[in-house]
């Protein structure tokens, strides 16, 4: 079930009205989220629902013998093992075995061996990536004891396929959202109206930018041998926003949604297209899988501390994860490559984290370092969105080729992108001058007038309904 | 509070539930049963494109009335003759034009949901199809039945000009029209099919005459989907019939000039195929 469809349209609110109906009871409160969240989930197909409940059980069963082993560290490691591996080879067996499959029989093949190999033919279940690393999450949290495992399973069941969250994240910790549904809860009025704010803007990026852009993108990528460099240029600046809208739109969503039951999900995005570096753009995006890494695979690699050796290696296997993360395909990986070397030199130099705080803070306008250092990050960052968005690594350096040639001082075909540069235009209006807030609409401090601020919703909701493009599924939906 | 953020939600919403409501209604109340030609002694009517718009002229062309608009889909063709099939039907017979580019027109030519006052008389299935391909930036123009009296748009208009020779310079290098056929335009002209046989009018096809049109289209897959679905209607195929430059507006339509020559064609033919379909059938 997609959020912008007319059937989350109607679950919405009879999900609403049947879960605070039932807040006497936090037990059955749970018990209803976990029905609603497999109703949703099995939306798309049910042979999902085997899946994450195979996943879930066997996380939750692993707390359990984590706890009952309590004393024997060895025994613990052996379990956490067991359950980590189990997680990372069913995540593998979806989603990389015919990757490495076909590599591995290339290699053979460039050898002079003819393999005869199996290759599976399995749908890629929706959100495994997500639900896998936030069970993931649970038993290494339960290993370093930073947070108790949960006897209840309702509530562990909730957690890792809770709705909002469930298909494109934010990848939920254990030590956040597992709390929350182990406590009562009761109806915020203003966290919900705010959660509102969040949704309106969230439909706003996903159906009036992320659409509209997704239009030219696919004609501009699909044709690409026989355009110019400034229309690749455009191209690659649609995809950019599309990206963008289409992600944090759905986060958004996904946080505003979460916010109406009285939970918290943690921000996944905070303005990146701001950003004065690019050690800047990455505490910015994507932040819940980022910090994933950080916290599981970076520190206990020994992080930042170590010689200059250990650091660059530490670095490039989190970028490359994070690359693999979003598929099998050399695309993804090259991408991840592709940032890791821009980000080694800031951590070496010990730049990394020289901008902490919100860019041109108590001014409108921007200086123009704030504004070059913005523009090399975005150009950075969009050259690597060409990678990420091309289906092959051939493709990639085509199209990055054919930009920066002598036809990028070329007027560009600009038809039919009227509606997405309006979309793009008001988009970073609006979050510029929001950029130090949650979201771009928490207005109702600044705007006290209520009049004024239902005008605004107003618009919005009228220019989702007049431009909003042609429904195209969520990118992330694929990871 | 749960009660307060509910409410302000329905208060919310009302407006934009409420709109549509108020459109609907203004087409309910606005939207006639039928409509008639205003000559109800002509026999003959044309429907279409700015191709039979420019290229025939009903003073020539005896007996018939040119009720073409430019850039009218099939969609609405098939409103204007259901309108006019409603009530008393006056005319026999329909010259309807199909061309490489009315059946390939689609989502990038915005004539296909064209907006005039035809759009008061879609019924609500129709207006269902048309609200499906409708941009919706285009969605403040359904409130127009509120101030225009619905009516048939359509007739001759004869251009003055030749610009053929700055129609060819721009089409250079640009790609052949590649007449994918575009679903919705091929279901209203199905409809139409039916709706003729139905009310018992003998139902043409014309393809009027273009300027090197199979430079500009793909005429191979045109005639392909005229003979896949439209093998018994008879087609009046004058698109390739060869006239002097001077007769051209553009490479896509007749001028006033070449109007009143394929008129004169027209009115010969048509006549002369009519008695010959007359004896076959005595025959």
């Amino acid at each position: 079930m997609l959020f912008n469809s007319i059937e989350f349209l109607f679950f919405l609110p009879l999900v609403f009205c049947c879960y605070w109906m039932l807040s006497g009871s936090r037990q059955w409160q749970n018990l209803f989220v976990v029905a609603a969240s497999y109703l949703f989930y099995g939306w798309w197909d049910l042979r999902f629902l085997l899946l994450i409940a195979f996943t879930s059980f066997c996380s939750y069963w692993s707390g359990i013998l984590l706890q009952k082993n309590d004393g024997n560290r060895r025994v613990q490691k052996w379990i956490s093992a067991g359950n980590i591996s189990l997680n990372l080879f069913i995540l593998g067996l979806f989603k990389y075995f015919n990757f490495f499959s076909e590599n591995l029989a290339a290699l053979f093949r460039s050898l002079g061996y003819e393999p005869d190999w199996v290759m599976l033919d399995v749908l890629l279940p929706v959100g495994i990536s997500f639900y896998t690393f936030q069970a993931l999450s649970y038993t290494i949290d339960v290993y370093q004891k930073r947070i108790s495992p949960t006897c209840d399973i309702v509530t562990f069941f909730a957690y890792i396929s809770f709705f909002p969250q469930l298909v494109a994240g934010p990848i939920e910790r254990a030590t956040n959202l597992l709390p929350q549904f182990a406590k009562s809860r009761s109806f915020d009025y203003g966290k919900a109206m705010d959660g509102m704010r969040q949704i309106l803007w969230g439909f706003f990026k996903k159906v009036v930018v992320a659409d509209n852009c997704a239009v030219a993108v696919t004609v501009i990528f699909n044709h690409y041998t026989h355009e110019s460099g400034s229309t690749l240029l455009l191209g690659a600046v649609l995809f950019t926003f599309q990206i963008y809208g289409d992600f944090s739109g759905y986060s958004d969503i996904a946080i505003g949604t979460a916010r109406l039951f009285g939970i918290d999900l943690m921000k996944n995005f905070h303005f990146p297209y701001f950003s004065r570096d690019i050690a800047e753009f990455w505490r910015r995006w994507h932040i819940s899988l980022n910090t994933w890494f950080r916290d599981y695979v970076y520190i206990p690699l020994g992080g930042s501390r170590g010689k200059k050796g250990m650091v660059f290696r530490n670095t490039m296997v989190i970028f490359l994860l994070s690359g693999l993360w979003h598929g099998a395909n050399w695309t993804f990986i090259v991408w991840g490559a592709y940032h890791a070397f821009l980000f080694l030199p800031l951590l070496l130099l010990g730049k990394n984290r020289k901008y902490q705080d919100t860019v041109a803070r108590g001014r409108f306008w921007p200086n123009g370092k704030e504004v070059l250092q913005m523009g090399v990050t975005f150009g950075l960052v969009m050259t690597g969105w060409v990678i990420f968005r091309a289906e092959n690594m051939t493709q990639a350096i085509a199209y990055l080729r054919r930009m920066f040639s002598a036809s990028l001082f070329s007027w560009p075909h600009w038809e039919g992108c009227g509606i997405a540069a309006g979309g793009i235009l008001i988009l970073l209006l609006v979050e510029w001058i929001q950029r130090d807030k949650e979201h771009a609409l928490a207005i109702d401090r600044q705007i006290r007038s209520q009049g004024v601020r239902w005008s605004i919703y107003y618009v919005l909701v009228l220019l989702i309904l007049m431009f909003g493009g042609e429904s195209v599924d969520f990118i992330y939906f694929q990871f | 509070m749960i009660c307060k953020f509910i409410r302000k939600g329905i208060v919310f919403i009302l407006p934009l539930t409420i709109l549509p409501a108020i459109i609907g209604l203004g087409y309910y109340l606005h939207r006639p049963d039928s409509l008639s030609l205003p000559d109800a002694s002509r026999k003959i009517l044309i429907l279409g494109d700015s191709h039979t718009e420019c290229g025939i002229n009903d003073s020539l062309f005896s007996n018939s009335f040119n009720f073409s608009e430019s850039s009218e889909s099939y969609l609405f063709c098939y409103a204007k003759l259901q309108m006019l099939t409603s009530g008393q039907k006056t005319f026999d017979t329909l010259l309807l034009s199909v061309n490489p580019r009315s059946l390939s027109a689609g989502t990038h030519i915005p004539g296909v949901y064209k907006f005039n006052s035809t759009l008061c008389l879609l019924d609500w299935s129709t207006l269902q199809d048309y609200l499906d391909e409708m941009p919706l930036y285009m969605a403040g123009r359904l409130l127009r039945p509120f101030w225009q009296e619905p009516c048939l748009e359509g007739g001759f208009l004869g251009l003055p000009d030749c610009k053929l020779a700055k129609d060819i310079a721009s089409r250079q290098g640009k790609d052949k029209n590649s007449c994918i056929t575009y679903p919705l335009q091929l279901t209203y002209l199905q409809k139409i099919v039916r709706l003729c046989e139905e009310k018992n009018i003998r139902l043409y096809f014309v393809n009027v005459p273009m300027y090197n049109a199979g430079h500009y289209f793909n005429m191979d897959n045109f005639y392909q989907c005229i003979d896949t679905n439209f093998r018994e209607i008879p087609f009046l195929d004058y698109g390739d019939m060869l006239l002097p430059d001077s007769c051209f507006m553009d490479a896509g339509h007749l001028n006033r000039r070449g109007a009143e020559i394929f008129s004169r064609i027209l009115e010969r033919d048509f006549h002369e195929k009519r008695e010959m379909m007359a004896d076959n059938s005595l025959k």
